[in-house]
């Protein structure tokens, strides 16, 4: 049986590296097919015709589409190495803190990318808020939000950190600051210095040239 | 079905009777034969103890389970399903567990706000929300084909998810007289939603028909909702004016 695992990724779409990073964090060997978004290969439409989105993990010729599932699949498939906690309460937990990360953090931080001028103060607090209830209710005095060791919600945090981060440049103002979110902030470091991780960053000039690009271009 | 375990397990479930998320949680309990107490929560004036047991949203559902709190309904019918292994609300295989996961979050982030908008639509955003809610229902009539169930011969968690369109948009679209789920559309869909509205997991937690059709007058289209659906649904009216 085909046991190949491919993923479709874009090299700026956030989600692409909480898949990578799950995968590389499992020694899992994978292709990585890179897909050109304005120009979708029919194989991608065929994998994703409901969203056409990346990221699309492949495995024995079977895709596998959203991120989150995605995730929640390669757990179940290489249990080794978990990147999620075996008792149901602490997985609901960091359940928990995985959804407010791909829901309330992705907002807020579209927002604050989006908006103009006028509001993007008001977004950028919006954006600190979100984050202080994270440092001090999911991370609070741990290490890493997984605990002495980096898990999924590791990963989904710091892909959004990764994108805090481009977008303060792109925009202009600093929300994660070490005054501010001390203990976020010394995670941020801590995390990037995990091997993996360290080797598998998006490259940050190109990410703000990029993004600079998109803002004052949506088109 | 008495309670499983060797000493009486404490499940309780804050609720409130419309809300199709608490809903799920009700279902899936049911199916596990899990005897829980519910308590009705009064949305404009929350209890401390829901304050208390989810502090970042404070909205229900939240399942408290021998003193401990989940909150967010999808997080809750995978602790169900993990906590309490009989009849299982997920497949075994891995690849058809994601399957039925993609097609939960779809009804949850696509179905369901569509078809909420044409309740709440004024009469120059009808067309347009209702064109939006044929097309998701034409995604999700799709992907049911033959099969009886999603989840194939017994409910499972994407029926589950889809209880708002299984029997209460039903009822609200009757009331409203509002043309969006129809058997000439979606004849699989109806039949899904005749059979499922049947089965006695869901028959147990109904909310009554005339107590449902009382909370949507025709008066309410266009106007406020309860704040419990509102904020979950402002980033869903929201959306960025670009995606990345």
């Amino acid at each position: 049986m085909d046991k190949e695992v491919k993923l479709h990724g874009f090299w700026s779409s956030p989600y692409v590296y909480w898949v990578i990073w799950a995968l590389k964090l499992k020694g899992i060997e994978y292709d990585y097919i890179e897909e050109d978004l304005p120009n979708k290969s029919e194989l991608l439409l065929r994998y994703n015709p409901v969203y056409k989105k990346v990221p699309v993990l492949v495995h024995a010729g079977k895709p596998i589409s959203e991120s989150p599932v995605i995730l929640e699949y390669i757990e179940e498939v290489w249990p080794h190495n978990p990147l999620l906690p075996k008792d149901p309460y602490e997985r609901s937990v960091a359940r928990f803190w995985i959804n407010f990360a791909t829901d309330k953090v992705r907002s807020a931080l579209l927002s604050f990318f989006w908006e103009g001028e006028d509001g993007k103060k008001e977004a950028a607090e919006q954006m600190f808020d979100l984050l202080k209830i994270s440092e001090e209710q999911a991370l609070g005095d741990k290490k890493f939000f997984g605990g002495n060791s980096i898990n999924m919600v590791d990963l989904i945090f710091a892909l959004f950190t990764c994108w805090i981060q481009t977008t303060e440049q792109v925009v202009g103002i600093k929300v994660l600051e070490p005054s501010r979110l001390p203990r976020l902030h010394a995670w941020v470091n801590n995390f990037k210095e995990e091997p993996i991780i360290k080797e598998n960053l998006p490259d940050s000039e190109r990410m703000v040239e990029h993004y600079t690009r998109i803002r004052s271009n949506p088109n | 079905m008495s309670s499983r375990g060797s000493k009486m397990e404490e499940v309780k479930l804050f609720g409130y009777w419309v809300s199709p998320f608490c809903r799920s949680v009700e279902i899936a309990l049911n199916i596990k034969g899990i005897q829980y107490e519910y308590i009705e929560e009064d949305l404009t004036n929350k209890s401390p103890q829901l304050l208390q047991y989810n502090p970042v949203y404070k909205k229900i559902p939240v399942l408290l389970h021998n003193g401990k709190p989940i909150v967010e309904s999808m997080v809750i019918l995978e602790y169900i399903d993990e906590t309490w292994k009989n009849n299982p609300i997920l497949p075994e295989d891995p690849f058809e567990k994601a399957r039925a996961r993609f097609w939960a979050n779809f009804v949850d982030q696509k179905c369901f706000p569509a078809l909420w908008k044409t309740i709440w639509s004024t009469s120059e955003q009808y067309e347009q929300n209702k064109a939006e809610a044929l097309e998701r229902l034409k995604v999700l009539e799709n992907e049911l084909g033959g099969k009886r169930f999603f989840g194939g011969d017994s409910i499972g968690m994407v029926d589950i998810v889809a209880n708002f369109i299984g029997f209460s948009f039903r009822t609200i679209q009757e009331a409203l007289k509002l043309d969006v789920f129809t058997e000439d559309n979606f004849p699989k869909l109806w039949e899904w939603a005749e059979n499922f509205a049947n089965c006695s997991p869901v028959k147990k937690c109904l909310p009554p028909q005339d107590k449902l059709i009382a909370n949507f007058p025709p008066a309410y289209m266009g106007k406020t909702l309860v704040s419990s659906f509102q904020s979950r649904l402002q980033l869903q009216f929201h959306p960025p004016a670009a995606a990345k």
